[in-house]
């Protein structure tokens, strides 16, 4: 039996995987096409990155697409593979060790009715992990496997970490919730690792997480700026182009 | 023979406010046609504040917690920008964020368990003090402080523009309810309502439109410089990307 092929199945989507490359080797011919769109944004005289800017980048590197509004947890999909894309800011590429990666605004009160989320730390931080677990199964129900894609920049957009994990959901026996003294929640591992923080005021959920060793770092050397009179040179702008009213109520 | 003496040109003065020369709505024309031109489609505040301050020959000034975002001589300017729904039309209010006021952060003696809900207008007060705080701050130095604001369509192809002054509000003229929403939303004395604040701490100014405005449109160009037109002009070759691997332990020193 174990000579057979995997059998062909009528839902054969999440069986037969579509990985473009492991986790971890990704292929320098996609980090350069990163680099090369990073290229096209400091040209045009942009200063920092969205998180919007950062999925199409990278749905456009793998050959990818954007989704107009994330389905669950996934911002971007390649064949069967969707991605959760994640960037954030820090002043040292090569000292930082962890992230924390702002992952959606999770309300246990719209979702569960719990009102006062004080009055059980442990029951709403289970219902924090809950609803992101939810929003993971809405991405796999159409995709697998789901990564999230995280690229970590420094203040000039010149230098540059890219990893990325498999999104999975949390077992939520695993974590304790505490509050701290800044009155936010803090979920904890059972090692004592703070995995989780949410703010109850905003319902901010955010993912604490540790850079891994496969991490690629790689840096964009600066280009020189477009003018904008050679931009509207270009475009052949022109004032008649406007039309000013000036209306009197 | 005197040195000759520096004069103060057109592009030194300020308008009177909610008078916009027509030259610096052509400005702001021409810097959103260099955005369509490298393909951004949508405007954000930083990037208005910035548009805007370059079309009065002013200075941007960034800062998460103040409320200057423009500044020249002695006026500066906090500069908004909001996408209505399509049904929306200048008889209606104007909804603008308008800061993050953290009642905890600025009245750490409230104690722990304070319920924002339990007395509207007390917390009300709280929030309005906290704006008006920031306003008086703002104008410490600066006196002549004022709003620009940029409505603009989904399409980026028509905007309204006005200015107002930025003013303090008495508390005493407002009073608060909460809504179906969890929100509290803070009424004049007509029953307008006039802010919204959310416990996530966002802030809302809810503004009628002054009696006079601009409105403008210009069509879409089109056009978008490509990326391969990009990395030609720069002269990009791959080896303008360094892709090293990095042993976290040795370049943490353990």
């Amino acid at each position: 039996m174990s000579d057979l092929k995997e059998p062909k199945l009528r839902d054969g989507r999440n069986l037969h995987k579509h990985e473009p490359y492991l986790i971890g080797e990704i292929p320098d011919e996609i980090i350069r096409k990163v680099g090369a769109e990073i290229v096209y944004l400091l040209y045009t005289g942009r200063k920092d990155m969205t998180g919007n800017d950062w999925a199409n980048i990278f749905a456009r590197s793998i050959g990818g697409q954007s989704f107009d509004s994330p389905l669950g947890v996934a911002d971007i999909c390649c064949g069967n593979m969707a991605w959760s894309m994640k960037t954030v800011k820090t002043n040292s590429i090569s000292k930082a060790t962890s992230v924390r990666l702002i992952s959606g605004r999770n309300s246990p009160d719209y979702s569960y009715g719990i009102e006062n989320p004080h009055d059980d730390i442990q029951k709403t931080g289970d219902a924090v992990l809950a609803i992101w677990n939810g929003r993971v199964q809405i991405a796999y129900r159409d995709f697998s496997p789901v990564r999230v894609g995280v690229l970590i920049r420094n203040y000039s957009m010149t230098e540059f970490c890219f990893y990325e994990e498999t999104i999975h959901e949390y077992d939520l026996k695993k974590y304790t919730w505490i509050e701290n003294k800044q009155n936010n929640f803090e979920g904890h591992d059972e090692n004592g690792t703070h995995c989780f923080t949410w703010q109850p005021h905003g319902s901010q959920f955010t993912i604490i997480e540790q850079i891994p060793k496969n991490a690629v770092y790689f840096k964009v050397k600066k280009p020189p700026l477009l003018g904008l009179d050679t931009a509207l040179k270009e475009l052949k702008f022109n004032e008649s182009w406007v039309t000013i009213m000036r209306n009197k109520g | 023979m005197s040195p000759t003496p520096k004069l103060r040109t057109s592009r030194d003065s300020i308008h009177p406010l909610n008078k916009i020369p027509r030259q610096v709505v052509l400005e702001i024309t021409k810097h959103l046609a260099f955005l369509e031109y490298m393909g951004v489609d949508e405007l954000t505040g930083d990037e208005w504040a910035r548009i805007f301050a370059k079309a009065v020959h002013g200075a941007y000034k960034k800062s998460m917690s103040e409320l200057p975002d423009v500044i020249k001589n002695s006026t500066f300017w906090s500069a908004k920008t909001i996408r209505p729904a399509k049904t929306w039309n200048p008889s209606k209010d104007a909804v603008i964020i308008s800061g993050r006021n953290n009642l905890r952060q600025s009245y750490p003696d409230l104690p722990k368990k304070y319920d924002f809900f339990e007395k509207p207008d007390e917390t009300g007060k709280m929030i309005l003090e906290i704006w008006n705080e920031r306003v008086k701050l703002a104008k410490q130095n600066i006196s002549d402080g004022r709003e620009i604001v940029l409505i603009r369509n989904q399409n980026l192809d028509s905007f309204i523009l006005y200015e107002k002054e930025l003013i303090q509000y008495n508390p005493e003229d407002y009073t608060w309810k909460k809504n179906n929403r969890g929100n509290l939303w803070g009424y004049d004395s007509e029953g307008n309502n006039r802010f919204r604040w959310q416990v996530s701490t966002q802030f809302t100014i809810v503004e009628p439109l002054p009696s006079t405005f601009i409105h403008f449109t210009f069509p879409k160009h089109g056009k978008r410089i490509l990326l391969d037109e990009v990395l030609k002009v720069v002269g990009y070759s791959s080896k303008s990307v360094t892709i090293e691997e990095v042993n976290k332990e040795s370049a943490n020193g353990k």
